[in-house]
């Protein structure tokens, strides 16, 4: 249910991040330096651009993430009507967080939070 | 009879007992012995035998596994070039045996108009360096280097600044400039190439990043740039990339009098203070014969031993917080603090006091130092003792570090690693034992060794050490000699006044000792001390004039460098900062 | 008339109040996490302008407020705007929820927990969007590690929330609150408490989790090529961040504004500023595990235990029926 009182928040938060960018917008002096065309690298030159075809262990976490908040959701809504749901619910909801378990267990073994060497040094 | 023979050939007959396999190889013709001050074996040999003969010298029984320097020097103007098997240019290669505790050198002269000599990067992984800085301040080219490229020096410099007939001075050129365009084109010749390195762009599955990490980064520890070749986090392999902080210590020297140059070695490892002295006018009082007394052997330990403290204190502190731990380098520095303030008491000045002086020191201790050099001894390692478990003990710090940039002694070795580095692997080597000089050998202290090798075993070593020159520093404070805080001696500078107000002779020679500087005798020595970071040497020729011919400052922290790419290859980004970290560099001893 | 002097106060001043309050104690906690990791590191810590350099907050207000407003040339212009905007109302809507006093709330949602989590969620946006139209190479190692780190820690935020959940049988934060009248919830969810704490500092990206933006090893990750006031939201954001997973804390596991003696309010802003402290103590005390080590810890240990933490309490509430 949404009230007034939020509404009213909700409004005066917009108003307010807007006002804070209006305002250093209309306060900050301009300079045009060449320096302020490279992102920053340390203070050289960059080689090469970000747009790279990327590590694919990100996306990885991301898929995992997916899958498990997914799953999760399934528990909220149980969480709530635990009793409602007895001890048979709890069952059923045990094999599933089994079954989610199972999941973790094998991308695990699959190295999908396998970021590479643990340790090392010279060969 | 040893006495009977000249000279020559009983430093050649010494050292022929020991290393009968190095004479058998070079037939009598070959070679030439030289003479120096510090007693190295040193020989020159012809550009043919160089190979051979350094081969030969490292997969000896008791190798010499390090190449602990290689430098050139420009012989042209010398002044008792006729006295040398010398032509223009000279390659020097300085090795090093632990086992043996010995030093041998081998000298190659070089014609200007043919500057080639074979590089020996093969042997020596460490060498890369060496011979990059000997190509880019003299041009003498290593045949078969792989990136044979300006190191120190911007890429876009013209000529090779070590020669004599470059201009030492700002005044003797036109003066300098630097316009937009000027800087844009500067900016754009630092830019990396991979390709210029053999670095490939992309594997099958994903493109590489590739990221400068320095020169303005917040733990480079200076302006340092490590170009990183990165598969997501993953270091695939880096370039380090140095020369921003150079200042031309080495040709400043040539220039400035033998006592002038004191103060810029203070700045050569600036967190060492008067360490930096040590070496520079250890080798000096070798070359012209000053024996100093014992007070001063002694208040050169404590001091040495004090910013020894101060620079590991700084390492304790930057190490945690490259590691992410924000809080011990406030600790620290309040404890620095605290020794700074006396080392401010005793010398006047608190990082570079450039206190030492050839033949002693610059002022007697004043009333009290040792009051305050007890109050020390007795609170920091109890502070010590907390920082400890704070960081040492602490599970995510082990956890980032234990295992991270590892190495063992012989890759230490072949890589030219010096000091905590080599000790952490076990190998126990420690000028202050192993060469004692000004006294060390009768200091009651042990050296602390770890067998790990790693970024953990790096940090507990130097932590232990900090322990250890806390005891050294009680005992010079215990039995502190009497006697003069400096020789009597006509080269000391500046000299000794006492006699000069009542004899003409002492009169005119304090006059032209203060005004034109000393003069050093001819001679060579290279003379090495166990500095805050490592081996740390100053290799003096000297052609009997009031300034050094050729100074050469051979510093740890270069060498120790160079074995980032392969310490990170295959780790993350954090490892690296660790790796980093756990090195102790400076870049003003880097660059010079 | 006294209802309409009522509907005034509930629905315009308390929120109003409310919102300027929130953003003085982001900034102010700025100055306080500057003083307390100053003394806690012998240091003195901003102390020159006004009384205990309380003012210092103003000062660097004007002086954000009158850097250059830099929108990098390379950057997605629009996405790179929105970003600082994007964390702050999030972070600031995600106080809509919370019952700071009897009749002192914003909105009285009956899925309040939901809500908090989804607000949590899209803060993440934010982060990511920062670095992604940056165009920079730390920025988007930034953006990714944030990426990675808090939608993994997002998984076991919420399955560590649903054991409050179970025990109070309401999403709804009030409620929660008011089922603590007996016993906190720090005593029935002990594991669940300390992994929503973990969780929390990995959400608000503060040390000893703060890898999108550990400024040792990628410059300031995200936000590095942030200036201005678009550096500053992000800046007041993570305090509102620090501050909103402390009000959290007090509301889920320590009875929120319940207590004996002292005003509800009060109580409220007591136990919230203790754990603000807390987490600026934090600060100054561990150092940053790796990358790898955070994630490992989140997947390897964390999740597992959230879902037996799950399972247990459930355990527990239906063993009286057995």
């Amino acid at each position: 249910m949404i009230s007034t009182s939020f509404l009213v928040y909700l409004i005066a938060v917009l108003l307010l991040t807007m006002t804070m960018l209006l305002v250093s917008h209309l306060l900050n002096p301009k300079t045009g330096k060449r320096v302020n065309k490279l992102p920053y690298e340390s203070g050289i030159v960059p080689s090469g651009t970000t747009d790279i075809r990327w590590n694919v262990n990100y996306f990885l976490v991301a898929i995992s993430f997916v899958i498990f908040d997914l799953e999760a959701v399934f528990l909220y809504i149980w969480s709530i009507v635990v009793m409602e749901a007895g001890w048979q619910g709890f069952i059923i909801t045990s094999f599933f967080i089994f079954a989610l378990l199972i999941g973790l267990f094998y991308e695990v073994r699959q190295g999908a939070f396998d970021w590479g060497k643990k340790q090392g040094g010279i060969e | 009879m040893p006495q009977e023979q000249p000279p020559q050939d009983s430093v050649e007959n010494n050292h022929a007992e020991q290393l009968p396999e190095l004479f058998a190889l070079l037939s009598r013709d070959k070679y030439t012995v030289q003479k120096t001050a510090d007693d190295t074996l040193t020989l020159w040999v012809t550009a043919n035998t160089l190979l051979p003969t350094l081969s030969l010298l490292k997969s000896l029984r008791q190798p010499f596994a390090m190449l602990f320097d290689l430098f050139g020097v420009d012989e042209r103007l010398r002044l008792d070039k006729n006295t040398l098997p010398c032509k223009d240019f000279t390659v020097v290669y300085q090795l090093l045996s632990v086992e043996r505790n010995q030093h041998i050198r081998l000298k190659v002269a070089l014609d200007k108009d043919d500057l080639h000599i074979n590089s020996i990067t093969d042997l020596w992984p460490n060498a890369n360096w060496y011979e990059r800085e000997c190509w880019d301040l003299f041009g003498i080219v290593f045949d078969g280097h792989p990136t044979l490229r300006r190191i120190l020096l911007p890429p876009t410099f013209k000529g090779h600044p070590l020669r004599k007939e470059f201009p030492c001075r700002a005044t003797e050129k036109d003066p300098f400039t630097i316009d937009e365009q000027k800087l844009a084109k500067e900016q754009e010749a630092l830019r990396f190439v991979p390709e210029d390195w053999g670095m490939a762009t992309s594997s099958a599955d994903n493109d590489y990043m590739f990221l400068n990490l320095g020169p303005n980064h917040p733990s480079v520890h200076g302006v340092f740039r490590v170009a990183l070749q990165l598969d997501g986090e993953r270091v695939v392999d880096s370039v380090p990339d140095i020369g921003y902080h150079h200042r031309g210590a080495e040709k400043i020297a040539e220039r400035q009098t033998w006592h002038g140059f004191i103060p810029y070695t203070d700045r050569i490892d600036y967190l060492g203070g008067v360490m930096n002295n040590f070496p520079y006018v250890l080798a000096l009082e070798q070359l012209a014969g000053i024996e100093v007394s014992d007070r001063v052997k002694c208040i050169r330990v404590m001091m040495s031993e004090c910013f020894r403290i101060l620079s590991h204190m700084l390492f304790f502190g930057t190490f945690a917080q490259d590691v992410g731990q924000l809080s011990p380098i406030f600790y620290l520095f309040v404890d620095r603090e605290k020794l700074f303030g006396i080392i401010e008491a005793i010398t006047g000045a608190r990082m570079h006091p450039s206190w030492f002086r050839i033949g002693g020191v610059a002022q007697d201790l004043p009333k009290g130092w040792d009051k305050m050099m007890r109050e020390f001894t007795d609170y920091f390692p109890k502070r010590l003792d907390e920082y400890e478990v704070m960081v040492m003990q602490n599970s995510i710090l082990k956890k980032r570090s234990i295992g991270i940039g590892k190495y063992d002694t012989n890759q230490a070795l072949d890589w030219g690693i010096t000091g905590a580095g080599l000790r952490a692997t076990g190998c126990d080597y420690d000028l202050r034992k192993k060469k004692p000089y000004s006294g060390y050998e009768n200091y009651d202290f042990e050296v602390p060794l770890d067998d790990q090798g790693d970024a953990y075993a790096r940090t507990r070593v130097r932590v232990e050490e900090m322990r250890q020159s806390i005891r050294i520093i009680r005992q010079c404070v215990d039995n502190m000699p009497q006697g003069p805080y400096k020789a009597d001696h006509p080269s000391t500078t500046p000299p000794m006044n006492h006699q000069s107000k009542h004899d003409i002779e002492t009169l005119i020679q304090h006059f032209l000792n203060v005004s034109w500087g000393t003069v050093m005798p001819k001679g060579e020595t290279t003379f090495a001390v166990e500095a805050t970071k490592g081996i740390n040497s100053y290799t003096m020729i000297s052609d009997g004039t009031g300034t050094s011919y050729r100074t050469r400052i051979r510093t740890p922290s270069f060498a120790h460098l160079q074995m980032i790419p392969p310490m990170a290859k295959g780790l993350m980004i954090a490892d690296l900062i660790t790796i980093i970290a756990s090195i102790d560099f400076v870049m003003a001893d880097v660059d010079r | 008339m006294s209802d309409f002097l009522g509907d005034i106060t509930g629905d315009f001043i308390i929120p109003i109040v409310i919102l300027v309050a929130l953003l003085l104690a982001g900034a102010w906690s700025t100055w306080l996490e500057r003083r307390i990791l100053a003394w806690w590191q012998d240091r003195l810590g901003p102390n020159r302008v006004g009384p205990f350099g309380l003012l210092q907050v103003v000062a660097d207000m004007i002086k954000i407020f009158t850097k250059e407003d830099w929108i990098p040339p390379f950057a997605d212009k629009v996405l790179f705007v929105i970003a600082p905007m994007i964390v702050m109302i999030m972070m600031m809507l995600g106080f809509a929820i919370i019952p700071f006093a009897p009749g002192i709330q914003i909105a009285h949602f009956d899925n309040g927990l939901l809500f908090l989590l989804a607000i949590s969620s899209l803060s993440v946006y934010s982060i990511m969007l920062a670095g992604f139209s940056s165009n920079s190479k730390y920025a988007l190692l930034g953006a990714m590690r944030t990426a990675a780190q808090m939608l993994s820690y997002e998984v076991f935020m919420g399955l560590a929330i649903m054991g409050i959940v179970i025990v109070a049988d309401s999403f709804s934060l009030s409620k929660i609150v008011e089922a603590q009248a007996d016993m906190w919830f720090i005593i029935a969810q002990p594991l669940g408490f300390f992994l929503f704490l973990f969780a929390g500092i990995a959400e608000s990206h503060r040390a000893p989790f703060d890898l999108p933006e550990a400024e040792t090893e990628i410059v300031a990750g995200f936000h590095t090529e942030y200036a201005s006031m678009k550096f500053g939201m992000f800046f007041i954001g993570e305090y509102l961040g620090v501050i909103l997973i402390s009000a959290l804390i007090t509301t889920l596991y320590f009875g929120g504004w319940q207590g004996p003696w002292l005003p509800p309010l009060l109580w409220f802003i007591l136990k919230t500023s203790f754990f603000v402290l807390f987490f600026i103590l934090l600060r100054a005390a561990i150092p940053r595990p790796r990358y790898d080590q955070l994630m490992a810890f989140g997947w390897y240990i964390l999740l597992p235990l959230a879902l037996l933490n799950l399972l247990v309490t459930a355990a527990w509430q239906l063993a009286p029926t057995l």
